[in-house]
Order: structure tokens, then C-alpha cells, then sequence
């Protein structure tokens, strides 16, 4: 039997990983966590927007990874796949998370700064060492990413998909299963909607 | 417009359309460098770097954790199969208990719905006369009334001997003729009451006692007095009668 090639869409170096995945080696896994964990974590990060649950939420994507990768059959990237199922547990994490607030049940689960395995890295805008107008770029990214944050998911997502990720239309399309056409006038009406909100002139 | 050119999805005829028109119109200007600001705001997000091993080992051993809970088919056939073994067990057990319990603890008392077996009592009823002399004077006494009518009931339904015989009317009155093979041997079972009524009936046909209680269930030898007695019983008694 000859083993499936998911070249169309992947690296050959990917494609082999996914292929040894996908027969329960453990070290090939181990290998597509380290490759992927940090696209993952920045995923969770910007569509979830909670820096304590990033962990938890992370490992659970990469649960669903292992369980799931045998059935990834190579009609998109390993990238968009795996965007798919961060989107896909995200929504279902923040539905939960929604209703056990309003049970007032605490979820954080994260424990303290130093046992987390990440780090925030904060891309601050070149301001030419004007501390002044470094605090005011700053408040301008906090309001934007409030804004967003503030969206409606189906803006929200493909805000976030578009301009922090740089997906194409295409790739917006295949992983949201949608029309490039709704792509288009969903970007276009979530940045009419932040505009609205944010001072940026 | 904007949105396609801010993307780089635009053609060259409407990227040179709309350059002149951010060139002419400075809303369409504004609105460009509003958009184009929001894109670098949102480039600027922060980034995480996660730590190389640490997260990696926290994945697997939570794998490992889940695969020891994994609910595989396997898993569910075993599940149910061992569900259905505690049922079919459990049923089986119970019918056991049942059974020791019919067996062993209700032996004094037969039920009152259960045909004679062998645990019942067997009597033996040896009758001086041809078994058509018998169910003649049987028939005789039931339709003049007699109390023996439940007696005759019990052969009408656990043999065919009535069935075989034939109606005479002779000078307006009605005789009954059995035909010559009637068994030599009937085996009926009644109730204590019946045997009791069974015996009487058979000595006062032949004139001497012709009840002969052989053996019983238990063993033991009886006689008219011991019929008496198990005639307050309830339950059914085989009764072996045989003819001349």
C-alpha cells in the first residue's frame, strides 16, 4: 500500500511528518508539536484574547490534532487544517466559558507566570525613542484590539484571520467554508465596524 | 475598493483608478490611511513564544492520560458484553433460587394449581368390576344427581372413555353403552376430595372395599383412613385405577 502524498498543499518535510503521524508515532507528533505550538498558541492568544486559558486551550487543540490527523486528507494545508480546529474549539471554549460565568464559575485554570510555557512578546511600534508617543501607540493598539475583541464573531475572526495572520482570500475561504465574495464584504464591513469605534487619524 | 487595494487583490486598471482617486478626492484619502493604520495596529499584536519542551511533554502525557480513557469500540463491546453477563447472570441466579425454593421448601404443600406429579401422592385404586360396569354406574348416579357428578367431571375431561360411548333410548329411557375395549387402566388426577369420593364410589359399587392406597409419595402405606386424611389436603393426587 502506498502511503498518501498531501504534497498539493504542503512542504514534502510536512507531508511526512503528517504521514508518520498519522500511523501513532509518537516521536513524528512530538515533531508536530514543536513545529506547530507556537502557530497554535498565537492562534488561541488572538481569537480567544485571554492570556490564561492560552495553555489549557492550546493542549486541547493538540488533543484534538492527535485524535483527529488521521482523518486530514490533504485538500488544504496542514496550517489551515489545524487553523480550522483552533477556530472550530475556540468558539466552543468561549461558548462554555460564557455560561459558566454566568453561573459565576471561575475558569481560569492558568497557573502562575512562571509555570506557564510561554512568553508574551509586545511588538512595539518604532516611535524613535519618544516615550510620549510610544504610551500613545500603545493606548491606540489596546483600543483597536478592544475594538476587535468587541466584534461579532464572524467579524471578529476574519479581521483577525486577514490582517494579524495575512491569510488570503482563499485560505479565509476554505477554512471558514465560505464564498470569496462573503470574504471580501465581511473584511470589508468588520473594518468599517473598528474604524467606527477607534480614532485613527 | 480600498479594502481589495489594501490587500493586494486588485487589478491594474482599478489600482490606477483608485490612486487617482485618493489623489483627487481627500475622503477617499482619509479612509485609505485609516485602513492602512489599522492593519499595521493590528501587525503590531502581541506575540507569544512558547517555551521548547515543556509544552510538548505536558501534550503527551496527556495524551497517554486520554488513551487510557479512550472509549473505543472495543472498549464499549467488552462494557456490554460484561452488562449482559451480570443481567443473563443475575436472571439465571434468581431462577435458581426460585427453583431451590419450589423444591426444597415447598414439598409439605403442593399448589393448588399444579397438576399431580411425582412428588404428589400416588394412589392406587383397585376396582372389582369391568371398567364399563364402572362408568355405567358413574353415568347412572350423575345424571340422577348424585354428588359423584365431579368425579365424572375429572374422567369427562383427562380421558376419552365418555366420548366413546353411545346413547340408547329404550322405551323412553336413556342407557349408556361403552364399548367392550375400555382400558383395563386409567390414570387420573384429582383433588383429595375427589379421591376420597373416588373411593367411596368404588366400594359401594362392588360391595367390598376396593380402595387400595399402595404407596404414596412419600412411601408410606395408606388406607382409607390415610385418604380421609389427605383429603383436607390441598393440591392434586394421582389416582391409578385398575379394572377387573
Amino acid at each position: 500500500m502506498t502511503q498518501p502524498s498531501y504534497l498539493e498543499y504542503n512542504s514534502e518535510e510536512v507531508s511526512n511528518l503528517i504521514v508518520r503521524c498519522q500511523t501513532g508515532d509518537r516521536g513524528a507528533f512530538d515533531e508536530l508539536i514543536a513545529k506547530y505550538q507556537r502557530y497554535v498558541f498565537n492562534l488561541v492568544y488572538q481569537h480567544l484574547g485571554s492570556i490564561d486559558e492560552i495553555e489549557d486551550v492550546s493542549q486541547e487543540i493538540f488533543l484534538r490534532i492527535f485524535k483527529f490527523i488521521r482523518k486530514y486528507r490533504g485538500n488544504a494545508s496542514l496550517e489551515s487544517w489545524i487553523y480550522k480546529i483552533v477556530l472550530n474549539y475556540c468558539r466552543t471554549h468561549a461558548r462554555r466559558r460564557s455560561s459558566l460565568v454566568r453561573m459565576f464559575i471561575p475558569t481560569t485554570t492558568a497557573g502562575r507566570d512562571e509555570e506557564r510555557s510561554f512568553d508574551i512578546l509586545e511588538a512595539l511600534p518604532d516611535t524613535g525613542h519618544d516615550p510620549a508617543r510610544t504610551i500613545e501607540q500603545r493606548r491606540i493598539v489596546q483600543d483597536i484590539l478592544g475594538a476587535v475583541r468587541g466584534l461579532p464573531e464572524i467579524y471578529r475572526n476574519i479581521l483577525i484571520m486577514r490582517e494579524v495572520n495575512e491569510l488570503s482570500y482563499e485560505e479565509i475561504s476554505e477554512i471558514l467554508g465560505i464564498s470569496i465574495g462573503t470574504v471580501k464584504s465581511r473584511i470589508s464591513r468588520a473594518r468599517d465596524l473598528v474604524r467606527q469605534k477607534v480614532k485613527l487619524s | 475598493m480600498i479594502n481589495d487595494y489594501l490587500d493586494g487583490e486588485i487589478g491594474l486598471a482599478d489600482k490606477a483608478e483608485l490612486e487617482r482617486l485618493m489623489v483627487e478626492n481627500p475622503e477617499i484619502r482619509q479612509e485609505y490611511r485609516e485602513l492602512r493604520r489599522l492593519s499595521l495596529h493590528l501587525n503590531s499584536m502581541p506575540e507569544i513564544t512558547v517555551h521548547p519542551s515543556r509544552f510538548r511533554a505536558k501534550v503527551l502525557s496527556a495524551i497517554d492520560d486520554r488513551e487510557r480513557l479512550y472509549f473505543t469500540p472495543q472498549r464499549a463491546f467488552a462494557g456490554a458484553m460484561l452488562v449482559m453477563f451480570l443481567v443473563v447472570g443475575t436472571m439465571f441466579g434468581l431462577m435458581l433460587v426460585q427453583l431451590w425454593y419450589n423444591t426444597y421448601m415447598e414439598t409439605g404443600e403442593p399448589a393448588n394449581t399444579v397438576v399431580a406429579d411425582e412428588h404428589d401422592y400416588h394412589v392406587t385404586l383397585n376396582v372389582t368390576a369391568t371398567p364399563e360396569k364402572f362408568f355405567n354406574r358413574l353415568l347412572q348416579e350423575y345424571r340422577v344427581g348424585y354428588d359423584n357428578y365431579r368425579i365424572c367431571d375429572v374422567f369427562v375431561q383427562e380421558t376419552n372413555v365418555f366420548a366413546r360411548a353411545r346413547c340408547l333410548t329404550n322405551g323412553g329411557l336413556e342407557s349408556v353403552e361403552f364399548p367392550s375395549n375400555l382400558p383395563k387402566t386409567i390414570k387420573v388426577n384429582v383433588t383429595p376430595n375427589q379421591v376420597v369420593a373416588l373411593g367411596r364410589f368404588t366400594e359401594g359399587l362392588t360391595g367390598v372395599p376396593s380402595l387400595d392406597c399402595l404407596s404414596t409419595h412419600d412411601g408410606r402405606i395408606a388406607d382409607i383412613t390415610t385418604l380421609h386424611e389427605i383429603g383436607s389436603r390441598s393440591g392434586y393426587i394421582r389416582v391409578k385405577l385398575t379394572f377387573k
